[in-house]
């Protein structure tokens, strides 16, 4: 079975988390709302997110401050700004900070489906890249190894990520 | 809530500026007022030094040449005087002479009394006769025209009881009319050697003697005549007229006195000088109006000066104010209309700033029911696997119609907000517009984490204000304090707070935003200053809630220390006792409070 996408979704406007975070489960994510900011920077250090949707007028951490911290967390994460009122300034500045897509409440589900595909489709590009360079860093690294033990690593690199200890 | 915070904005150091009302913009109505007013000014300041000078020059003029006009009357009458004592003296002496010459016996035989008056003559035509009189007062001898005189006894005479008593030996009659009937006066000399108490008497042709003292003087319309200590007159220009009024030439004095007096009804200026040589004055007068008519002539050309200066001045005042006025008109009317320009302009501006507000709140609530909608949709959708729940429905459609409200709230709010009729200022609840706005802003400011302080006087009076005009202003000030708030990028606090005053109310609204430095603050009430950013702010706003809280009547100041915030004062007066209550406003107020129960 193949892993549903993990998607973050930060809003204030409590009913509509809900039902919008229903409504993408139905289209198979994996779904997490979250009602402010700084909840939502904190559970995104506890577990990796591909895509997060960020409201930007929250009270307490506003909406760029958590695109900027979930970006450093994690930089292969690909934010979508979803806001009640957009303006140039603000569209910019998100841009600035690494945001995938800039849209305004609000939205058509097939729009933000789209745009949603096309995020997790940038995810998936920039994260085979990552990962093959660090397939070919290991293999450079491991002429000499016995084919088993080749095979253990890059079964750890596919599971975790990240290149096994020597 | 917090307390009352004003007190983080330090008043002592902390700078101030006050924009209170300017000058008086004089309304249409004021300009004829103006007008004159400025008419008057001008005419009194220009003609009073005109007046004053020229009535002071007239006054020392007239009062220099009334002086040197006496003086010139005096140095006449002096003259006159001594050339009529050098008159008698010579016709004494000419009667002492006859009286010692050889000529004459006592008593004289036939001939030499003609003689004698021939000799007379021949000194002076004015001896009319002669004759001599023997101690005891007879007439012994005569020449002349009244022969039927000798023989007649003249000791009871006036003359003869003076000359016999007399230190002097000579005496000098009044004019009178003794024997003879005619008017004359007599020259008399006592003999006072060989033949003592014999007296040589000679009488004086009056009119020739009249006509000598009239004859010198020099003064046009001046006349000169001689008067006893009774004042009638012994010389006349006219013969008979002894009887005319007297003229009370005083008492005697060395000194030659001009003056003024009314005689027969005319004003004369009179001078009298007594003669030394008998108990006589010469008295010089001139009709007043004669003697001063140079004065007059110069009165009346100084009068037809001033006359001409005074409508030069005043048609020079008149085009001028109406000139000065009608630029003053047109200025105001230019600058009225620029006011008006700017005021739309930063109405508009506004309008804008609180769509981009109202864009947000409005956005939010159309999510939800989208959203809501599609979810509905989703369920009946098999191929997401949904079932139809009547139960879930139900409550979905509760959220969209949650939501409907809540744009409805909004919109409503924001028209009750953009209402532009009810220009007339009209009794209003302060605390009510105050909580209007503040709604308005209330959400922006919890997703900016500013804490809002409310301190509300409950006893406030209703202050006469246009309540459009009023959200303006506070919402003005509230965007600022907004802006302020994060420029500086800490904690932000607001606070409102109204007070009542004993002519209104005021309404301070202070943040702890970034504040201004006196340079800003100096300049904050001027068009188009602005400390934003380009296309943040159009400088508008200050200067135009400036304007129309002084169009209430009332005034903004406003306190600021740079990184501690900045307070805005608004005062605004009291409605008066009998402006009606405004039923719209209560029913406006009402409808305020439904909004904020909702």
């Amino acid at each position: 079975m193949t892993r549903k996408i993990k998607l973050l979704i930060v809003d204030d406007e409590e009913r509509f988390l809900r039902t919008l975070a229903q409504r993408l489960t139905l289209r198979d994510f994996d779904v997490t709302p979250v009602g402010n900011g700084a909840q939502a920077v904190e559970i995104a250090r506890e577990q990796a997110f591909d895509l997060a949707i960020v409201d930007l007028k929250m009270p307490g951490i506003g909406g760029e401050k958590v695109l900027e911290l979930l970006k450093k967390q994690d930089p292969h994460i690909e934010v979508v700004i979803l806001t009640g009122h957009g303006t140039i300034d603000s569209a910019v500045e998100c841009t600035k900070l690494g945001s995938y897509h800039y849209l305004q409440k609000p939205c058509e589900t097939e729009e933000l489906l789209d745009v949603l595909k096309n995020a997790y489709w940038r995810r998936v590009q920039s994260k085979l890249r990552v990962d093959e360079d660090k397939l070919s860093a290991l293999l450079d690294s491991a002429t000499h190894e016995s084919p088993l033990s080749i095979l253990r690593k890059l079964r750890t690199l596919e599971e975790s990520g990240k290149p096994p200890e020597k | 809530m917090l307390d009352n915070v004003s007190s983080r904005v330090p008043a002592p150091g902390g700078a101030t500026v006050q924009a209170g009302p300017p000058a008086d913009a004089p309304g249409r109505t004021d300009f004829g007022r103006l007008r004159s007013k400025l008419r008057w000014q001008l005419l009194v300041a220009y003609v009073t030094p005109l007046l004053l000078l020229a009535a002071y020059f007239h006054y020392a003029y007239v009062d220099m040449m009334q002086e040197s006009i006496r003086r010139h009357l005096v140095s006449v009458a002096e003259n006159q005087r001594n050339t009529v004592d050098l008159f008698l003296r010579e016709r004494v002496s000419g009667v002492r002479r006859a009286l010692y010459s050889g000529m004459l016996t006592f008593p004289p035989g036939p001939g030499v009394m003609d003689r004698l008056l021939e000799e007379m003559r021949t000194a002076s035509r004015t001896f009319v006769d002669v004759g001599l009189f023997s101690p005891d007062g007879k007439l012994v001898a005569y020449a002349g025209p009244e022969t039927s005189l000798v023989g007649r006894d003249y000791s009871s005479q006036a003359w003869f009881t003076r000359i016999r008593q007399e230190p002097h030996d000579s005496v000098i009659s009044d004019v009178y009319l003794g024997f003879r009937g005619k008017p004359h006066f007599i020259v008399a000399v006592r003999q006072s050697t060989d033949h003592a108490g014999w007296v040589l008497r000679a009488s004086v042709d009056p009119e020739s003697f009249a006509e000598f003292v009239a004859s010198s003087y020099l003064l046009a319309d001046a006349e000169a005549f001689i008067v006893n200590v009774a004042g009638q007159r012994q010389t006349l220009r006219d013969a008979g007229a002894v009887a005319s009024e007297p003229v009370d030439p005083g008492s005697r004095t060395a000194e030659t006195v001009a003056s003024e007096s009314t005689t027969g009804g005319t004003d004369y200026l009179r001078v009298v000088a007594w003669l030394t040589e008998n108990e006589w004055a010469l008295v010089v007068q001139v009709p007043r109006d004669r003697a001063y008519a140079p004065i007059a002539q110069t009165r009346l050309i100084v009068t037809a000066i001033v006359l001409v200066a005074l409508l030069v001045i005043v048609g020079v005042v008149l085009r001028s104010t109406r000139k000065l006025v009608a630029q003053l008109e047109a200025a105001i009317a230019a600058q009225e209309s620029l006011r008006h320009q700017l005021f739309n302009a930063a109405k508009l501006a506004s309008v804008g700033e609180m769509a981009a507000g109202v864009a947000h709140e409005i956005n939010n609530p159309l999510a939800i029911i989208y959203e809501e909608a599609s979810m509905m949709t989703d369920t009946l959708d098999p191929e997401l696997g949904g079932k139809p729940d009547l139960e879930d429905f139900k409550e979905r459609l509760d959220a969209i119609r949650d939501a409907v409200k809540r744009g409805r709230t909004i919109t409503s709010k924001l028209l009750a907000f953009a209402r532009r009729h009810d220009p007339d200022p009209e009794p209003s609840d302060l605390n009510l517009l105050v909580s209007r706005v503040l709604m308005v802003k209330e959400h922006e400011y919890s997703l900016a984490n500013i804490e809002i302080a409310r301190e509300f006087a409950p006893d406030l009076p209703r202050v006469m204000v246009n309540r459009n005009l009023l959200d303006q202003v506070v919402l003005n000030l509230l965007n600022n304090a907004h802006d302020a708030i994060v420029a500086r990028g800490c904690r932000g606090r607001l606070s409102l707070r109204t007070t009542r005053r004993e002519d209104g109310a005021t309404l301070e609204i202070g943040d702890n935003g970034c504040g201004m430095t006196p340079e800003v603050m100096a300049k904050i009430f001027f068009p188009f200053f602005t400390t934003k950013g380009v296309g943040k702010g159009t400088g508008l706003g200050l200067s135009i809630s400036h304007g129309i809280i002084e169009s209430f009547g009332g005034r903004i100041d406003v306190r600021s220390r740079v990184d501690e915030g900045s307070t805005f004062t608004i005062f605004l007066p009291a409605a008066p006792a009998d402006a009606s209550a405004g039923g719209t406003a209560e029913k406006d107020g009402r409808r305020g409070g439904a909004e904020v129960a909702t």
